[in-house]
């Protein structure tokens, strides 16, 4: 149903682009000067507290009131945890266990009543209602940030904030619906100092630069490669092999397009206002074994839960099987994080399991030449998101059925002559429109997309080199390229979690 | 270029230039009619269901009759309905969701409504409403979704829209000012009827009935509709009633005829189910079916869309007036107590068809 809801304010709508973003950044900017001279500097964090609650509640005002609640609870249980004595050890434990079971009872209530109901529903024949509650955008996003700021507290207090800095760092809008994750450490200095409220033409420019590559990314590569993705995984079954194979690489693709394209942006709005955000990605598609890809690939949801679960567990200063079961549970937990469902549970667990798997293996020594690490990897990890994709088991099961051969190969008709010795019950050669349906230009796409991953400079590397030259502005058309295709709103695919 | 500065304000420029280009180029052409208010300059399809509703809410007490439907609906002309004032809200591929909202809404804002007429389709449960918000042709009339409007004339007016649109609407205008004679077959009466009205078209068929009935459109299987959102059309078209006896509005409720091979190649199972659950919710008339009408191309433009006086044949059926000729077997009133029994018919009218249809070569 879509009447009476409407349009968020995303990083990819004109209103956030032409309204909101160059209006939050003037007014800052013209602010700065008038509160130094009036020596309320306050001003300029009231008015970014109050741009960003504006930005999360567009859609649903209650939720930036949620936002606000959560930000003052949290605020709160950092206080008396910074009021204990470091000696009073279990006192600041328990409102430790108490402040992170609040965070999460609240992600639970929103994301997770549902799965939980439906599956108490499945086990005991029950006819418990869904709740149907709708899930504030980017609340998983926002709770890590929160426990994340409860454990550091816990480990180092930190009395320097007020009240108004942590109400920033905690809505503040370039990372608060999707990231990255950030720590205080690595953003309240940034948010206080005086120095960073003047504009910067260097920041302003490589912010810009930024969002362009961003929204390009978006706009033009993962929004096509997700229309092919959709109607691939939505396709009747049986699959065939190579539509099925084209149908999970264009997700693949899509969902680091789409993902790192929102990052890029995120990183390049914050540049704007001189806040350097922690990148986020860094060629995952490059990665030559598993553990190398989670060193690329979201890296701030990477190191949050090696920080705040696995050494916490005991990491790898145990013993190996435990140290086995430390990444199972923190890679379960890294599934259900991304979603209230068994599939998303399932992928965790793969990536768990491949984790254990590649620490055995160099345990015991095991090499393998480097074109096939990177393709066992690429594989895994492509094989992986079809569980993340697929809306169902079925779903998922008929995509790898048919990627894994089981439903006969089909091949182009073309092809037939040169290959006809093949021709049998299994191999088939069809026009090349029955193959591929509607996806026939994704197999350009697709190879495309992989040689721009492998071959190409990644956005950190393209701004840490920027030059205000000529040559840099045909990337800026790009963006502007991609922002006039905007009737089409997709939203990313990371605001769902 | 070697300044900070000097580029980021050159970059602006570009952004700045190159939105200002669209910007105006949008408003000025305005493909999809928006800010149109001479339809004389219209040279593809409008977006009737933004355009629409925003015209009879600004003109509360201008009809009092409604036709809601599809581009199906268009070809009911609201000319022929006697004792009303008339106005066709059809809009292209519209379902029961877009004519719940545009009704809610033209109540909302004092439009006075005596008589309703809800033309329903084979792909009437089957369209995803939310697809309608990425598409320009169709995009609801954002007060009907309690949406502002500067959102979308930011998003209608900062887009490059699609090449087959724009190239005959920019054809259309240089024709126009340089003063070439206008070879459209017909034109948008946004502001009279709300019909598409095609003299032209018609002029053109009957003068080539043979060639006509030859189309191969009329002999090609039809890829119709696949997807599946019955529960959200009932649910919507249960509101609708309601909506409609609470405020005293007479209403006739009705199922378009394609024809025949269209209506052959539906999928009979999902299209039964869809009027056993309307026909709890009220009664209505069916047109569809393999009969006298649905057989003859003559009777139609393409293999959906039924022509004008086919239209006039169904407003006579269930408005009652007999001063129009209709076939016995065209239009069938289903209640609830007798649509399992029109099913049957309909299902033997599809099984006696396609023994026919495949012993006929393509």
């Amino acid at each position: 149903m879509h009447r009476g809801s409407p349009l968020a304010v995303l990083f990819n709508s004109h209103e956030y682009l032409f309204l909101f973003l160059p209006l939050t950044l003037i007014v800052y900017f013209l602010i700065n000067p008038w509160a130094r001279w009036a020596r309320s500097e306050c001003l300029s964090e009231f008015w970014l507290i109050g741009a960003s609650l504006f930005f999360y509640g567009w859609s649903e005002p209650k939720y930036a009131l949620l936002l606000v609640c959560l930000v003052l609870f949290n605020f709160s249980v950092a206080a008396g945890l910074n009021r204990f004595e470091p000696r009073q050890s279990v006192k600041r434990k328990i409102l430790l266990i108490f402040g992170i079971a609040a965070d999460v009872a609240l992600l639970g209530y929103y994301k997770y009543a549902d799965f939980a109901i439906t599956n108490v529903n499945y086990l005991f024949h029950a006819q418990f209602l869904l709740r149907s509650v709708a899930v504030p955008m980017g609340l998983s996003f926002v709770t890590f940030i929160q426990i994340s700021y409860l454990v550091d507290t816990y480990r180092n207090p930190t009395k320097e904030y007020d009240l108004l800095t942590y109400g920033l760092f905690s809505t503040y809008f370039p990372y608060i619906l999707a990231g990255p994750i950030v720590r205080h450490s690595e953003i309240m200095p940034q948010l206080k100092k005086a120095a960073k409220k003047a504009a910067e033409y260097h920041n302003l420019s490589v912010g810009l630069y930024l969002i362009s590559i961003g929204i390009f990314k978006k706009v033009v590569v993962a929004d096509r490669l997700g229309e092919w993705a959709s109607d691939g995984f939505a396709a009747a079954p049986p699959m065939n092999f190579l539509y099925a194979w084209v149908s999970s690489l264009c997700y693949t693709f899509q969902i680091y397009f789409d993902f790192s394209g929102y990052t890029d942006m995120a990183i390049g709005t914050a540049l704007m206002f001189n806040i350097r955000l922690p990148i986020n990605f860094n060629s995952p598609y490059k990665a030559l074994d598993i553990q190398d890809f989670w060193r690329r690939w979201h890296i701030t949801l990477g190191r949050f839960l090696r920080e705040y679960i696995y050494i916490p567990l005991g990491g790898n200063r145990v013993g190996e099987a435990r140290v086995y079961f430390n990444l199972m549970v923190t890679f379960i937990v890294c599934g259900i994080w991304h979603g209230a469902g068994w599939t998303f549970v399932f992928w965790g667990f793969l990536h768990g399991a491949a984790l254990v798997v590649h620490r055995a293996w160099k345990k015991m020594g095991g090499k393998m030449p480097t074109f096939v690490a990177w393709l066992l990897t690429f594989n895994f990890v492509n094989m992986a998101w079809v569980f993340f994709r697929a809306r169902s088991w079925d779903e998922a099961l008929k995509v790898l059925a048919a990627m894994w051969g089981l439903n006969g190969l089909a091949l182009p008709e073309g092809w037939g002559h040169a290959l006809n010795f093949l021709k049998s019950g299994y191999i088939l050669f069809l026009p090349w429109k029955e193959i591929m349906l509607g996806s026939r230009d994704a197999c350009i796409w697709v190879p495309f997309a992989l040689a721009v991953c492998l071959f190409l400079k990644n956005s950190n590397q393209m701004s840490e080199n920027f030059k205000p030259v000529w040559r840099s502005l045909p990337v800026i058309a790009a963006g502007a390229y991609a922002a006039l295709q905007l009737f089409r709103v997709n939203e990313f695919i990371y605001f769902n979690f | 270029m070697n300044n900070e500065k000097t580029w980021f304000y050159s970059a602006l420029g570009i952004i700045v230039l190159g939105f200002l280009i669209v910007g105006l180029a949008n408003y000025v052409l305005d493909p999809y009619g928006l800010f149109r208010k001479d339809f004389s300059w219209q040279f593809v399809e409008p977006n009737n269901d933004f355009i629409k509703p925003r015209y009879v809410t600004e003109h509360p007490l201008r009809y009092d009759c409604f036709v809601f439907g599809s581009s199906r609906a268009n070809n009911i002309d609201v000319r022929k309905i006697k004792g009303y004032s008339c106005y066709n809200m059809f809009c292209n591929g519209e379902v029961p969701h877009e004519h719940l909202g545009n009704l809610k809404y033209m109540l909302k804002k004092g439009v006075k409504i005596r008589l309703v007429l809800v033309q329903l389709d084979d792909f009437s449960f089957r369209t995803d409403p939310a697809q309608r918000l990425n598409d320009p042709l169709r995009h609801p009339y954002p007060p009907v979704l309690n949406q502002h409007l500067l959102p979308y004339y930011l998003r209608y007016l900062f887009s490059l829209h699609a090449q087959h649109i724009m190239s005959p609407v920019i054809e259309g205008y240089w024709g126009k000012i340089m003063g070439k004679k206008d070879t459209r077959v017909g034109y948008y009466d946004v502001t009279n009827t709300g019909q598409i009205l095609v003299p032209g078209v018609d002029k053109q068929i009957e003068e080539n009935a043979d060639a006509h009935r030859k189309d191969p459109r009329f002999t090609e299987k039809i890829e119709g509709a696949t997807g599946d959102n019955m529960k959200g059309t009932i649910n919507d078209l249960t509101q609708m009633v309601r909506l409609l006896k609470a405020h005293g509005i007479r209403s006739i409720f009705f199922m378009s005829p394609p024809y025949k091979t269209w209506f052959v190649d539906l999928d009979m199972d999902a299209f039964s189910r869809f009027e056993r659950e309307l026909a709890k919710l009220t009664d209505f008339y069916d047109f569809s079916g393999i009969n006298s009408i649905t057989k003859d191309p003559l009777n139609y433009y393409n293999p959906s869309h039924f022509r004008v006086p086919i239209g006039d044949m169904m407003l006579a059926r269930i408005l009652g007036d007999k001063t129009v000729r209709v076939p016995s077997d065209f239009g069938v009133l289903v209640t609830s107590k007798d649509v399992e029994a029109h099913l049957r018919d309909l299902r033997q009218q599809v099984a006696e068809e396609e023994s026919i249809r495949t012993l006929t070569p393509k």
